[in-house]
């Protein structure tokens, strides 16, 4: 008969685990930082820095550095009472049902999918600059290069990740570093960095859109079945300032060129191209796109692993359609659902590419997280993650964390400009999208009844 | 017997009757505890080459920890629900390597067909 408890519940084994063991607490600060350090990021504090200029950038960086900081306080309570790889639709679906779970959700991740069809286009532009391919080509080799890997069911390891993360924050760094050495010796130090006061409300555009720098630290709450509560709530606050650091410097080295981004041939310009460029030549600027390939690609990786099996899950439950909920029995990869997530990164690339809809895909992802943090505010302080001593003070100001985080996501879409339209059309598409996936998991949850197979 | 023994005992037994399943994870050895957050009520098996060959001792530690109601373990279970519905939505929360909860996904999806 099976084994009843009158005796102590059973702890995970600690030791050597299958596959990919315990990761430690320097892996996952850099799984944390580096899912977050994304090429895109440099765009966008390009973009940062075009709005409001020099240490005001700076200041927008720090400022939503630390809503990050208590943002991964608020993380960490969701994760300890509710401690699951789903994440944040996990969380959301206890607090206020599964509808709100995917409508609160679901777009982040697709405007995250949208990212990463911008990522592939500044690979490729990497690529363009390493060998004499056209951009668009170097994108599509890094999206099917990538898929292949995942199809074969091979993650990069965590140390492989930590490498490509210290390689692009201490290589970023030290041309930043370097473009600023430049301007001091130039004299030019205080005119680049004290630029004018750019009023109320571009600084709190600013700062919304620099959330979108930080986008995915809170991922890391996905690692909680493998590393435990208290090494993913460290390593969390831990990659916030690491962020921090990283993004002020770099902020403070795009303020130092002099390159003239309109005189660029680039479909877009890459900053950190660019600041290579005026650092130190033509070997920094190869060594800087291979680091910068490297760290996209250890982040893509296990970005659309993590998604495809997002999707395997939903279609499982009829939310997406039925072919994509399959597992390959040998490599344990959801094979259809990445196929067709490999065809949409394509498609989306091609969109970006072809309606040149850079600054919309920041935007629109800035604001899509901005969201998603709010909501985690709201619902820490409902059931199940509300404590009963908590005290109206604290529950008052986490609601009101929640309502400043919206209004930042309001002033990033009023401040979007000539890509306002474009913004405001894809957070559409995405929440409506969402808003009929949410639709179709409620219908399929309640007759979601399963039949045994017969044996033989 | 209370009922998760029972609903644990009818999923082995429907596990083993699928040879080819059963074959296909002849290198798979894992031990895995299913734990009912409401009752406290615990119970566990010991998977070696694919099959089950222990459920009468509790051990001290395993490979994989599954947490949730004894509702939702009697619906997953008796193949009422599809774990991965509970999973995504917080109401079941696995702890352990990956690898371990892949498969074990990987059978259910071959006991139940979505």
């Amino acid at each position: 008969m099976p084994t009843l408890s009158n005796k102590p519940t059973p702890v995970l084994r600690q030791t050597a685990t299958a596959g990919e063991g315990k990761p430690s607490d320097n892996a996952l600060l850099a799984s944390g930082s580096g899912t977050a350090m994304a090429s895109v990021c440099a765009v966008g504090l390009f973009q940062i820095e075009q709005l409001v200029g020099g240490l005001w950038a700076v200041g927008a960086v720090l400022l939503a550095g630390m809503l990050c900081l208590v943002l991964s306080r608020v993380f960490s309570r969701l994760m300890y009472v509710v401690p699951t790889g789903a994440g944040l639709i996990a969380y959301v679906s206890r607090a206020l049902g599964k509808r709100h779970g995917v409508v609160a959700v679901a777009p982040y991740l697709m405007l995250m999918l949208f990212l990463v069809g911008f990522e592939a286009l500044i690979v490729g532009e990497l690529f363009a600059r390493l060998f004499t391919v056209p951009s668009y080509i170097g994108a599509l080799i890094f999206l099917i290069g990538t898929w292949a890997i995942c199809q074969a069911g091979l993650r990069i390891g965590y140390q492989a990740q930590a490498i490509a993360t210290a390689g692009l924050f201490f290589s970023l760094i030290g041309i930043s570093l370097l473009a600023l050495f430049a301007a001091g010796e130039r004299g030019e130090l205080q005119s680049v960095l004290l630029k004018s006061d750019p009023g109320v409300f571009e600084f709190a555009a600013a700062v919304g859109q620099a959330l979108f720098l930080f986008m995915g630290f809170e991922l890391l709450t996905s690692h909680v079945e493998l590393a435990g509560k208290e090494s993913i709530k460290k390593a969390m606050s831990g990659s916030v300032w690491i962020l921090i650091v990283f993004y002020s410097i770099v902020a403070m080295g795009i303020s130092c060129l002099v390159i003239d981004p309109s005189g660029s041939k680039q479909a877009f310009f890459v900053p950190q191209l660019a600041i290579a460029e005026q650092a130190g030549g033509t070997l920094t600027v190869a060594f800087i796109a291979v680091v910068c390939i490297l760290a996209s690609f250890s982040s893509f990786n296990g970005a659309l692993l993590a998604m495809s099996r997002l999707t395997y899950a939903l279609a499982s439950q009829g939310v997406l359609p039925k072919h994509l909920a399959q597992l390959d029995p040998r490599t344990l990869t959801a094979r259809s659902a990445l196929n067709t997530l490999l065809i949409l990164a394509v498609l989306l690339t091609s969109i970006i590419y072809l309606f040149a809809m850079y600054e919309a895909a920041i935007f629109a992802a800035a604001i899509a997280a901005a969201l998603v943090y709010a909501m985690a505010c709201f619902i820490r302080e409902r059931q199940p993650f509300l404590e009963e001593k908590r005290s109206v003070i604290r529950r008052l100001a986490g609601i009101t964390l929640a309502m400043g985080l919206v209004g930042l996501a309001a002033g990033v879409l009023l401040d979007a400009r000539e890509a306002t339209l474009e913004t405001a059309l894809l957070l559409i598409a995405t929440y409506g999208f969402a808003l009929l996936a949410a639709i179709r998991a409620g219908k399929k949850s309640s007759d979601n009844k399963m039949v045994p197979k017969t044996a033989g | 017997m209370t009922r998760l023994v029972d609903s644990l005992q009818n999923f082995v037994s429907t596990y083993h009757a699928k040879d080819d399943l059963v074959k296909a994870y002849d290198n798979w050895s894992c031990s895995i505890a299913l734990i009912a957050s409401d009752s406290d009520e615990t119970v566990s098996l010991q998977i070696e080459n694919g099959k089950v060959v222990d459920m009468e001792h509790l051990p001290e530690e395993v490979d994989l920890l599954i947490t949730s109601d004894s509702g939702v373990l009697y619906d997953i279970l008796e193949f009422r629900r599809d774990p991965n519905e509970p999973y995504m939505f917080g109401e079941l929360t696995v702890q352990g390597p990956e690898e371990h909860f892949m498969r074990l996904d990987y059978i259910m999806s071959m006991l139940c067909p979505h």
